[in-house]
């Protein structure tokens, strides 16, 4: 089944009783129903956790029964007194209470069905994002031996804005120093071409790892065995590979003949020498890694990719080493800077600005390289969610508040037979508590629908590698969820209990229907709850403007090319072993069929679409600093570009000219640079004719042109110089096709996909999507477009549940002054002043909130600037906004009870008089 | 004077059902179904429990092919028990409502 290990944990949950006899033989009922068809949708994760709850409430009742009918007094006997100190006797009255509530719940079904939606969403929300915080911060990585011994090692270049990887040389030098590590391992990415007997190439994502990658991690192989130190050298006879379970699983068919078989990778043949045990999900958790290679098997893989193995400038491996008994994160960073220090001694070319750092492994995810932002997310959407869950807690408190009203004579009932303060705040806690648990079950319910949905959200995120979100629902969240519910319960059921209790609880008795006691404070309470709600949803409202404003700000912000109408198509030459020159070939053909396809008005190659993972980076110096040996040159973002590409991404030539078809391999060496590496390299020069080197390859390149800047790897990075070559001078491998097309890009996807089909039918073609939705959901804008669909649904979640509150106020307010409305209308007063009346009064509620909230909002707009762009965290027209939507909706909320107001009839309130 | 019948309508029903030979949980639902006694299936089955517990019927998992795919399913069967529990209580009724001597006259 698909999710079998919910299905695994939810079954271990049960008590034996309660698995063996309801929940097996349903489950086994409800697989054969889906089956068949019979069911209307298969077996969902929500489905399933919806019948585990429904054997708990069976139990639960079968429990209560079991131990009511023990404490029932035989007939006849005596009454037992309310306050008994016998614990036979108090279990009976709380179980009493629990009969109680239960039967004053169900006779207020309307309230009941309210609250715990209420608290439902605001356990949901909090429960699922708890899931994702739990599995990148908290918990230990799946499948790996004492993982919090781990610690990454990642270099840093001088003032880069991101933690870089280590070249596999250095790498080497840092295992053979003496540091608190007691061993590292390496590992990088790579996409390869896999076949197998009779079927054609496919794309898998694949790990080159050194040898004692999984002996390092503690991770079990089953079945095979693991690599072999040998197997981790340069150069061996017989390359090996290993599968991850899943690609075993949907890609093999789970056949156990794999193991030992050979399967051909990039053209060369490959023996599968064991399955990566299911319980690990990778290093880098969120990556689908399909295929783990050792180093050895490289040479194989990619000739050409040996060169890289030797170099000190390639910074491609991922370091991650066990600390040796004790060792300390500071020790370990200073034994590190020695090592650093030595590198860049040694090698002051490839090592000038580097330096390396220590990263505890719980503090690297989910991607070493953003150096622990998520941490800072997380912060902040906790801090989001707390606060939907505090305008749901004020809101069931509300509702209490309002159903109290209409309980004084009752509470006066209970007090006058006897029923201390305590008891009956004993049984309205009880009550709370029950809604609590109520809202847990629903709340618990929803948050595994939306971990699941944002499975599927994450599964479609296009950054060129396959993702995943390994998030289990499983016991601890749902023992947190409970938490917040007991919490949010006693929250909610305190307040109201205090209230009901205070006084002279015989007063409601006395006075009948008509009785206030403690009216005023109680309507007091209820407006500030109110404020509380306004000023918290207004907050909510505000961060998902700055969201939304960042979204609408990118277009701003200089992406330095056109996203609209434009069609990126990947295709990857290079797994099925296309050589450069049969590469650049295809090229050519297929630039020139795109070309006269009909609705295409540009087209072009580049190496990498905008924003994904195949961006390069090379350094370069100017020429007259080539002289320098000790200069290390500047690190620019490479593109290897087509004639024509300019012009379909839309990038705006300032000067010189474009890549044209005669800048040959064989012709002289030419290049075009955008404005920041124009300006910084020759300030007050023209560019056009310069000549650049590039110290790795030792090549000289006439710059032929400047284009405008542009956004190249995040949508937050300060200007970056690029480098722009012509594709048939440096070769892009797995290229893009750009196409700008007059009407719908999507139309051109079939057409294009048929050409690549007919001009190389082996050649895969992955990633067909629109500019537009690359950009939305690749890494440009990814975070932003999550961020403001879930700040948004906060925020109107939280407008929601303050409307439905200040109505209640204020209705409830109207309520209690009907006979004075009649008495100002029979006295004259018309229905204007009236209606001002009531709205003044909502609405004056609303302004306390609204300057509350605005005044807070300003501290979480500087929470949240980190990740806003092109935005003031304090921007005046998302305010503005915000208060306007939040006075509208008070004013809507108020105008309702308001109207009801003018349509007192003063003869009935005068008779009341 | 005869002692009141040792099982309830519902569980009436259900050995009633099962008096023909041995049949799956889903089958008894589908018949409690069409007498108007809609069970959720956790609820369902802790009736069932409670009838196997008590020794009335017996069940177990069988195997099944569904589209090609093999499921299980529970199956139950009357006991010996079973079958004398639904005896009496239709001793019960034909003794409260005289329709034995009606049929036999």
């Amino acid at each position: 089944m698909k999710c079998s290990p919910l299905v695994r944990g939810l079954r271990a949950s049960l008590p034996d009783g309660l698995r063996r006899w309801l929940f097996d033989p349903s489950l086994a009922e409800l697989t054969s129903e889906a089956v068949a068809g019979q069911s209307a949708s298969p077996v969902s994760g929500v489905r399933i956790v919806g019948l585990w709850l429904h054997c708990w409430l069976i139990g639960l009742r079968a429990a209560v029964s079991a131990c009511a009918r023990r404490l029932r007094p035989p007939r006849g006997a005596e009454h037992v007194s309310f306050s008994s100190p016998d614990p036979e006797s108090f279990m009976q009255s709380v179980l009493q209470d629990v009969r109680y509530s239960f039967r004053a719940l169900r006779a207020s079904r309307g309230f009941t069905a309210v609250a715990i939606l209420t608290l439902a969403l605001g356990i949901g929300v909090n429960t699922a994002i708890f899931t994702i915080v739990d599995m990148m911060l908290f918990r230990p990585m799946p499948g790996v031996q004492d993982s919090e011994e781990l610690a990454y090692v990642m270099g840093r270049d001088g003032d880069a804005p991101f933690l870089m990887n280590l070249s596999y040389p250095n790498y080497q030098d840092l295992l053979a120093a003496d540091t608190g590590f007691s061993d590292l391992l390496g590992y990088s990415w790579r996409v390869v071409g896999l076949s197998t007997a009779g079927s054609g190439a496919e794309r898998a994502f694949a790990q080159v790892v050194t040898a004692n990658y999984f002996g390092l991690q503690g991770v079990a192989i089953s079945p095979g065995r693991d690599f072999t130190a040998d197997e981790g050298l340069v150069d061996v006879p017989a390359p090996v590979m290993m599968i991850t379970h899943d690609y075993w699983q949907t890609r093999f068919g789970g056949d156990p003949e794999v193991v030992g078989s050979t399967v051909e990778l990039n053209g060369t043949p490959f023996t599968v020498v064991g399955v990566v045990s299911p319980a690990y999900v990778g290093i880098d958790s969120m990556l689908a890694i399909q295929i783990y290679i050792p180093v050895g098997g490289l040479p194989a893989l990619a000739p050409s990719a040996v060169a890289s193995l030797r170099s000190r400038t390639s910074v491609q491996f991922r370091v991650v080493g066990r600390v040796a008994g004790g060792a300390g994160a500071p020790q370990l960073q200073e034994e590190v800077d020695a090592v650093a220090a030595q590198l860049r001694d040694d090698f002051p070319v490839a090592n000038a600005d580097q330096e390396l750092v220590v990263i505890p492994e719980r503090a690297a995810r989910p991607d070493a390289s953003a150096g622990g932002q998520f941490a800072q997310i997380a912060v902040i959407f906790g801090l989001l969610v707390g606060m939907v869950l505090l305008i749901a807690c004020a809101n069931v408190a509300n509702l209490m508040l309002a159903r109290a009203t209409g309980r004084d004579s009752e509470v006066a009932v209970r007090s006058a037979l006897g029923a201390g303060r305590w008891r009956i705040m004993r049984q309205i806690a009880i009550e709370s508590m029950m809604l609590g648990l109520g809202g847990a079950a629903a709340g618990i319910l929803l948050a595994v629908w939306a971990t699941e949905t944002l499975r599927g959200v994450v599964a479609g995120w296009q950054i060129g590698m396959p993702l995943q979100l390994p998030l289990q629902t499983d016991l601890r969240a749902m023992a947190f969820g409970t938490a917040v519910a007991v919490l949010a319960s006693l929250i909610a059921g305190t307040l109201p209990a205090l209230q009901i209790t205070r006084g002279d609880l015989t007063l409601g008795l006395r006075q009948g229907s008509r009785s206030v006691s403690a009216g005023g404070a109680r309507q007091r309470l209820r407006g500030m709850l109110v404020v509380a709600q306004v000023a918290v949803s207004l907050i909510l409202i505000i961060a998902a403007g700055l969201f939304l404003r960042s979204l609408a700000g990118v277009r701003d912000a200089g992406l330095g090319f056109e996203t609209e109408g434009r069609l990126y198509v990947s295709f990857d030459p290079d797994v099925v072993g296309y050589e450069r020159d049969e590469g650049l070939a295809l090229h050519d053909e297929l630039l020139a069929a795109t070309r006269v396809l009909p609705g295409v008005s540009a087209v072009g190659l580049v190496n990498s679409e905008p924003f994904g993972s195949r961006t390069g980076f090379t350094t370069t110096l100017p020429e007259r600093d080539a002289a320098d040996e000790t200069n290390p040159g500047l690190m620019t973002v490479r593109w290897r570009i087509s004639p024509g590409y300019l012009e379909a991404i839309g990038t705006r030539l300032l000067r010189g000219r474009d890549v044209a078809p005669s800048d040959t391999a064989d012709g002289p060496l030419v290049a075009i640079v955008n404005e920041v590496m124009a300006t910084s390299t020759w300030p007050g020069e023209d560019p056009i004719g310069k000549r650049l080197v590039t110290p790795g390859s030792g090549r000289t390149y006439e710059v032929i042109g400047v284009v405008e800047q542009g956004k190249y790897m995040l949508i937050w990075e300060e200007p970056q110089k690029a480098l722009y070559l012509p594709a048939a001078q440096s070769y892009p491998s797995t290229p893009t096709l750009v196409v700008h097309a007059q009407g719908d890009p999507l139309l051109l996807a079939e057409p294009i996909r048929q050409l690549l089909q007919r001009l190389a039918p082996t050649v895969p073609v992955f990633g067909v999507m629109t500019a537009e939705e690359s950009l939305r959901n690749g890494r440009g804008l990814m975070l932003i477009s999550l961020a403001t669909g879930l700040v948004g649904a906060f925020g109107v979640l939280g407008l929601m549940l303050a409307t439905i509150g200040l109505y209640g106020v204020v209705a409830y307010a109207v309520g209690q002054r009907l006979r004075e409305f009649g008495v100002r209308i029979a006295l004259g007063a018309d229905t204007r002043s009236v209606l001002r009346l009531v709205v003044r009064q909502g609405l004056a509620m609303s302004a306390v909130g609204v300057v509350v909230g605005a005044l807070l909002a300003m501290g979480v707009g500087r929470l949240l600037s980190s990740l806003l762009v092109g935005v003031s965290p304090t921007d005046p027209l998302v305010f503005g906004v915000a208060i306007a939507i939040v006075v509208a909706t008070a004013a809507a909320a108020s105008l309702v009870p308001a109207w009801r107001a003018t349509r007192v009839d003063p003869v009935n309130a005068l008779r009341g008089e | 004077m005869s002692t009141l019948p040792p099982v309830t309508h519902l569980q009436f029903l259900i050995l009633e059902a099962l008096r023909d030979g041995e049949i799956a949980g889903a089958e008894v639902r589908g018949i409690l179904a069409d007498h108007g006694v809609r069970r959720t299936l956790p609820a369902f089955y802790e009736l069932m429990s409670r009838l196997e517990r008590a020794g009335l019927v017996v069940g177990h998992y069988a195997p099944k092919l569904v589209k090609g795919q093999n499921v299980r399913e529970r199956r139950y069967a009357l006991t010996a028990a079973g079958s004398g529990a639904h005896e009496d209580t239709c001793r019960f009724y034909r003794s409260r409502t005289g329709v034995q001597e009606q049929e036999a006259s």
